[in-house]
């Protein structure tokens, strides 16, 4: 008995040495996003936006505490911008990092750092590169929305859930960074108005910003980045048998066949099968006879002529985001990829598109 | 009373649980950063050494009728030869022991508590593991059970993965890049160690070879999940991001979300405190075997107090995790060294007894 009561002391006492890392909610300044930014002598601009959970924020009279700073590094920052608030800031919550387009054409690989290496910053954290001034989108307060960190952040869930835009983590950030065989890309947003827009990806080299793929263009994108499983696009043409067509609940496979032919030239053939129910269509065809083939084939042709042209894009800029490399890579042996600039040669790659699209249902209108 | 012998399927989950730990989290960039691309296939050739290792365990007991080794030992060798050989013993195993619970209070420490002592942490795991092998070792085998399916259960898990899985992140090439190759052998076959304390469990086995073969199969468990875990972090994060990953298996925990909760790896690194006390409990438990050959009259429970308290005294010198890890890789060494040695030496040993009783 003695002896149960005694282990019971010791451990209440050796309990108590937890309590140093107590976090106590009212607190705790819990970071929801950050902005970085370009300032002068390669310093950056570091603008937090932090919820409040305290009574005041129930009466509405204060929304989000925000704080910036400059500083040579982002934890530099939080140590400055520390000093300002009563509460212990954390970053455990951020949900997106939102980095100004000068300081992402300058490269910000350096300021990634942290991110990785404190286990609290969840690596599920979205990465968004902002058409001009990051910190002023998160200053903001866009009246007929939610608080503007929430507003990004639920914004930027939806897209990714509907596979509208493809999803950009600091997980697929870093692990395309890292891979020699693709660039990595992030979203773009801009300020427009009284809403913030989702404006397009914003495609990288390393870790520089090189040029902007604007949003028409990204469903072509996803299709040649990854599979769909329910993804949806509009496509509008010239032709009288397709006006517009909108198709949702999108399937799509991605097959990409590297070929070298016997002069020692590589070529990259990208097989696209996509399956999509019609939400919309105008235009003279009549879906439920044989004239569909003829809309689907439109469908098809479109989609190679515009990939083509995006694939042409990024060739012009030198980015691989499609990951295109990676199967090119697959193709080769140690040491010729190991002699191969691959920017250099996916920029005179030739590349051919070839899409096999189908309609699955034309829904509850009947023609 | 006929005494209880340990069920073979026990035995072969005492194996697996005995061998996975927290090298689970760092295995795939250990093998990523120390063999190079794809170095994930190394885990096979290992397997089959760690199988002719298991074979020569077997050897042992099927040459020695199922002898306790210690038996075998003091048939052949005098007093004075076996005392610092079993002290050495003890101190191995008890310090293995001690640094798998320390590596894992002081990644416990960097993941939850930044603030808290480490050895308040350290100390907490110790408290638990006198507890557990206190109870003896058929109790150890029983709840160990529960703490092997706590650790299986984790393997559906790998389905919210798949979508981020792409076959062609693992690349066609073949060990290119590798840091170091013998740091890697030591390091890998490292992460299969923990079989070799079947030795020690002859006495407490049933008395025919069945169970011999629970051995293997436990060994074949933790293939299986190494290969399994490492797969899917190859096919996750690619070579290169592999090998700055500190640990990429709590980075892939940590990019699971279910709709009720985020970040679940602090909550699934600590359902591996069970596999740490198993694992740390064998091997204290092995050193109190060894130990108490020397001081019989001993009771085996002061023994293992007396481990815990030496070797928490020892623990505190190594300060930071890269520290730990680099006493590990030698101990890992020295390890190896037992784990082909004893038996060997007890073959030998048992073929000059042979020898002795035809002439007799």
């Amino acid at each position: 008995m003695l002896r149960r009561f005694l282990l019971a002391a010791v451990l209440i006492l050796v309990l108590t040495g937890c309590s140093r890392d107590q976090r106590i909610l009212e607190r705790v300044g819990y970071i929801e996003t950050a902005a970085f930014d370009a300032a002068p002598e390669n310093k950056i601009k570091a603008t937090v936006s932090i919820p409040l959970v305290s009574q005041y924020a129930r009466d509405g009279k204060t929304t989000d505490e925000l704080l910036s700073t400059i500083a040579s590094s982002p934890k530099q920052a939080r140590e400055a911008l520390s000093l300002r608030t009563s509460r212990i800031i954390a970053s455990g919550q951020i949900r997106t990092f939102l980095i100004g387009e000068e300081l992402a054409r300058r490269g910000f690989w350096s300021y990634l750092d942290t991110f990785l290496r404190d286990p609290s910053i969840s690596i599920r954290t979205s990465m968004v590169v902002v058409e001009g001034d990051a910190g002023k989108i998160i200053s903001q307060e866009y009246p007929r929305h939610t608080k503007t960190a929430n507003y990004i952040n639920k914004l930027l869930q939806k897209e990714y859930s509907i596979q509208s835009l493809p999803r950009t983590s600091l997980y697929e950030f870093t692990r395309d960074y890292f891979d020699d065989g693709e660039d990595p890309i992030a979203a773009l947003v801009l300020e427009k108005e009284k809403d913030i827009t989702i404006s397009g990806i914003a495609l990288m080299r390393d870790d520089r910003m090189i040029a902007k793929l604007p949003w028409e263009d990204v469903y072509l994108f996803m299709l040649l980045y990854s599979n769909l499983q329910e993804g949806e696009f509009t496509l509008t043409t010239e032709h009288p048998d397709l006006k517009a067509i909108s198709v949702k609940a999108v399937k799509s496979k991605r097959r990409i066949v590297i070929t070298k032919n016997t002069s020692g030239d590589y070529e990259a053939n990208i097989y696209l099968k996509i399956y999509g129910s019609v939400d919309e269509y105008i235009g003279n065809a009549k879906l439920s006879t044989s004239e569909r083939a003829k809309v689907e084939k439109l469908v098809s042709e479109h989609i190679v002529s515009e990939a083509l042209r995006v694939i042409k894009t990024m060739q012009r800029h030198r980015t691989d985001g499609i990951g295109l490399g990676k199967y090119v890579r697959n193709s080769m042996s140690y040491d010729e990829w190991k002699k191969t600039d691959w920017h250099e040669m996916f920029s005179q790659l030739p590349v051919k598109v070839h899409c096999s699209f189908y309609i699955k249902q034309f829904g509850s209108y009947f023609d | 009373m006929e005494r209880e012998k340990l069920n073979r399927f026990h035995i072969a989950l005492m194996v697996f649980n005995t061998q996975s730990g927290a090298v689970l989290f760092t295995l795939p960039r250990l093998t990523a950063h120390d063999f190079g691309t794809n170095g994930w296939l190394m885990i096979l050739p290992m397997f089959v050494l760690v199988t002719l290792n298991i074979m020569l365990i077997s050897a042992v007991y099927r040459m020695g009728r199922g002898q306790s080794i210690f038996d075998i030992l003091s048939a052949s060798l005098p007093r004075f030869l076996l005392i610092p050989l079993y002290v050495l013993l003890w101190g191995l195993f008890s310090m293995i022991g001690c640094l798998v619970i320390k590596q894992y209070a002081l990644i416990y420490q960097m993941l939850i508590f930044p603030a808290t002592s480490d050895l308040i942490l350290k100390i907490f795991v110790d408290v638990l593991v006198v507890l557990y092998i206190t109870k003896g070792i058929y109790t150890m085998s029983k709840a160990n059970v529960i703490f092997s399916l706590l650790l299986l259960l984790q393997i559906p898990l790998i389905v919210l993965f798949v979508h981020e899985f792409d076959l062609s992140r693992f690349t066609p090439f073949w060990l290119k890049e590798g840091a170091d190759m013998y740091e890697g052998l030591n390091n890998l076959y490292g992460a299969f160690l923990g079989y070799e304390l079947c030795l020690f469990l002859f006495p407490y086995a049933e008395k025919n070879k069945k169970w011999l073969k629970y051995i293997h199969l436990g060994n074949g468990i933790t293939m299986f999940v190494y290969l399994l875990v490492s797969i899917m972090a190859y096919g996750f994060f690619g070579h290169h991001a592999l090998v700055h990953s500190s640990f990429p298996i709590l980075d892939m925990y940590a990019y699971l979300r279910f709709p009720f909760i985020e970040r679940i790896q602090n909550f699934l690194f600590s359902l591996f405190l069970f596999s740490i006390v198993q694992t740390a409990g064998m091997y204290y438990w092995a050193g109190q075997e060894a130990l108490a050959q020397v001081f019989p009259q001993i009771p085996w429970k002061v023994i293992v107090f007396v481990s815990m308290v030496a070797t928490i005294l020892v623990g505190m010198i190594p300060k930071t995790l890269i520290v730990v890890e680099s006493w590990s890789s030698y101990f890992t060494f020295v390890q190896i060294g037992v784990a082909f040695g004893l038996p060997l030496l007890l073959i030998v040993l048992l073929l000059m007894q042979r020898r002795l009783k035809k002439h007799a």
